[in-house]
């Protein structure tokens, strides 16, 4: 044997593996594919959007009173018939259901290949969230919620009727939901409807909380909250602090705040740009911190890819809406630009490209 | 001069206890109370209807939380759907839901009462142009009824509706009783009212103020929407009530249980609202036990 060639061969191999990826991938997105709708919509009255639901590959769409899954490809696989005053939440997690409200009272279960298999009677509760493990019905104006095993059985359990819901997650691989209330306290749940842990964040002032995320395996639950100074706050499975961070920020809105799918990092939308942390074992380290000059920018969402190595931001500015894509020591490697009012982006859950979802088309794009 | 200054003190102190406000709109039509039941809680605020028209902050203060939905297009609705949160001191909160798109104030963040928060709208969950109004204690977190604030700001004068007093007795189905109750044997009575407040403003029907009970002459019972308790994640209607331990029903208020002696025992209820407008029923609760069990 050649012992050059073998030397070579492993400090190539070596080189190799200390090269960050995003080098060998195409840093200008390609389409897929892209579907259009026939009609325009109405935002409010159709939303038309897309959804991580389900396990690897399976994606839905809701247009006009029907439900059409497709996968990956773009290519139609089912559809159903849900009517034209059918309210859909997406379900998350591994099984691919979908819950949708139907007459304001009813809530019926959809399975991707067998259809609708149950319906559950209950109050007006207008929204819904959850995955195959637990939906959570919230109220309307006081921001109670309910917590239903999605089996057919007739026993819910309304968990609050206090202070304002502002924002609820739900663990997409596991049977966790967090809520966070404007009073400053953020509740932890299992499927069973337990609340395994409550948090309050006490500062100078009475806090509220804006938004908050939970790790998609349930390890973390993530929490931004304060008045006039925010922090960004991390809980562990058992409710104990791991971190607690000032953002420097002075937010009276909501704002995006998503775990990467394998529960690595956190990404965090700023004022102006957005902030990636590292989530190690005693937390999440701010790892990146980064920021638009132009004040002009009005971010509408952002995602992360399931191994934190790109980030996705969209916003809106001068009248057009921008994607730009990020790799995760902070270069923007490439922006698209949209005629459109608003869009949408979102990674695919296990590879290199993403959705953006305007008001009338949803693109696939790879890297 | 001792009882001047002691005057002025007095003015001074009650003045601290509760600020001056005005009323978030213009145009006003209660239309919902405080207190009253959405199915399974309490409404925590009132609801005003009026037409759609600029919405203001009741008092001066801060502009802590924002919600619009135009910012969120591909998110579900909340509930509250466009709301506006203003901080006054570190004594009150006050939100204000259901802000018609595209008007939510996100230029300021100190306010005055002059400041227009938004137009008031139908978004999140709600069947009309409306705004529903919360005002918050801060120290400790309570919510209170609004009237407090804007009673000598509003009148009315139709007193409140009572539809029937019901019964269960020993775990049985309400029965309604329209004259006196007799009982053979001892037993367990819960006692329901049924009852609604007609708002002079709209017609529509909304909750009570008060139902005070009074079995032979004594304070049985006094059930007040005064203010919300927030303890253990949920609202207690002071001292301990649950919803559930309140509402039978939308217009169903359970008053309580009581096991009567044998004897006559004098039921009387008196229902108000909260401008005082009142309405009145008496029963006789007669447990004798060499006589059959009906009512007369």
């Amino acid at each position: 044997m050649n012992f050059h060639l073998i030397r070579t061969l492993i400090f190539f191999v070596l080189f190799m593996l200390f090269i960050p990826i995003n080098y060998f991938i195409r840093h200008e997105p390609f389409l897929i594919w892209q579907l259009n709708k026939n009609d325009p919509r109405d935002l409010k009255q159709d939303q038309f959007h897309l959804a991580k639901a389900g396990a690897l590959k399976k994606y839905f769409f809701r247009k006009k009173g029907m439900i059409h899954f497709i996968n990956s490809a773009g290519e139609a696989q089912k559809s159903y018939s849900l009517g034209d005053n059918a309210k859909v939440t997406y379900g998350t997690g591994e099984s691919g259901v979908i819950y949708y409200l139907k007459d304001g009272e009813k809530i019926f279960f959809l399975d991707r290949d067998k259809g609708t298999t149950w319906n559950f009677e209950t109050y007006a509760y207008p929204f819904m969230t959850g995955n195959e493990s637990c939906i959570m019905l919230i109220t309307g104006e006081n921001g109670g919620y309910s917590l239903l095993d999605p089996k057919p059985r007739e026993e819910s359990k309304f968990i609050a009727s206090g202070s304002l819901l502002v924002s609820y997650s739900v663990a997409f691989h596991t049977n966790r939901i967090a809520a966070g209330f404007i009073n400053g306290s953020v509740m932890c749940h299992n499927s069973k409807m337990d609340t395994l842990w409550e948090k309050r964040f006490k500062e100078s002032q009475i806090p509220l909380v804006k938004k908050v995320a939970v790790s998609p395996r349930g390890e973390y639950v993530a929490c931004l909250a304060g008045l006039n100074q925010e922090y960004l706050y991390v809980m562990d499975q058992r409710g104990k602090l791991v971190t607690r961070h000032m953002t420097g920020d002075e937010r009276r809105r909501p704002m995006e705040l998503v775990f990467s799918m394998d529960s690595r990092f956190l990404l965090e939308e700023s004022e102006r740009g957005f902030r990636l942390y590292k989530v190690g074992r005693t937390g999440p380290v701010l790892e990146k911190n980064i920021f638009e000059k132009s004040p002009d920018r009005k971010m509408t969402g952002m995602d992360v890819s399931h191994d934190g190595e790109m980030i996705l931001l969209s916003y809106k500015m001068d009248g057009m809406s921008c994607v730009e894509l990020y790799a995760r020591e902070g270069s923007m490697l490439y922006r698209l630009l949209f005629d459109e009012k608003n869009v949408r982006v979102l990674f695919s859950k296990d590879k290199y490209s993403f959705f953006i979802e305007t008001g009338d088309t949803i693109y696939l794009y790879g890297i | 001069m001792k009882k001047i200054i002691i005057g002025i003190f007095t003015v001074i102190y009650f003045a601290a206890l509760l600020p001056a406000a005005q009323l978030p709109l213009k145009r006003v039509k209660l239309t919902s109370s405080f207190g009253e039941s959405r199915k399974d809680h309490f409404h925590n605020g009132i609801d005003f209807g009026g037409g759609e028209q600029d919405i203001y902050p009741v008092m001066d203060g801060n502009i802590v939380f924002y919600y619009d939905r135009a910012e969120f297009p591909f998110d579900n609705d909340m509930g509250s759907g466009n709301m506006v949160i203003v901080q006054h001191d570190d004594r009150y909160r006050s939100y204000y839901f259901h802000i018609k798109e595209g008007t939510v104030n996100k230029t300021h963040m100190a306010v005055t009462e002059t400041n227009v928060l938004g137009r008031t709208g139908d978004t999140g969950h709600s069947y009309g142009i409306h705004l529903h109004f919360s005002m918050e204690e801060l120290n400790p977190l309570n919510m209170v009824n609004p009237l407090k604030f804007f009673k000598d700001q509003m009148e009315d004068r139709i007193r409140p509706t009572i539809n029937g007093y019901y019964v269960r007795i020993n775990e049985s189905q309400p029965v309604l009783i329209n004259g006196n109750l007799r009982l053979k044997e001892n037993s367990k009575i819960v006692m329901i009212l049924k009852c609604f407040d007609l708002a002079a403003f709209s017609g529509n029907r909304m909750g009570v103020y008060r139902i005070e009970t009074y079995v032979n002459d004594k304070l049985f019972s006094d059930i007040k929407f005064e203010k919300l308790l927030y303890r253990d994640n949920t609202y207690y209607l002071p001292p301990n009530l649950l919803f559930q331990d309140l509402y039978l029903s939308k217009d169903e208020y359970i008053l309580g249980e009581f096991t009567p002696d044998e004897g006559s025992h004098k039921v009387k209820i008196k229902v108000s609202d909260y401008w005082g407008n009142e309405s009145s029923i008496e029963r006789d609760i007669i447990f004798n036990k060499a006589e059959p069990v009906s009512e007369e």
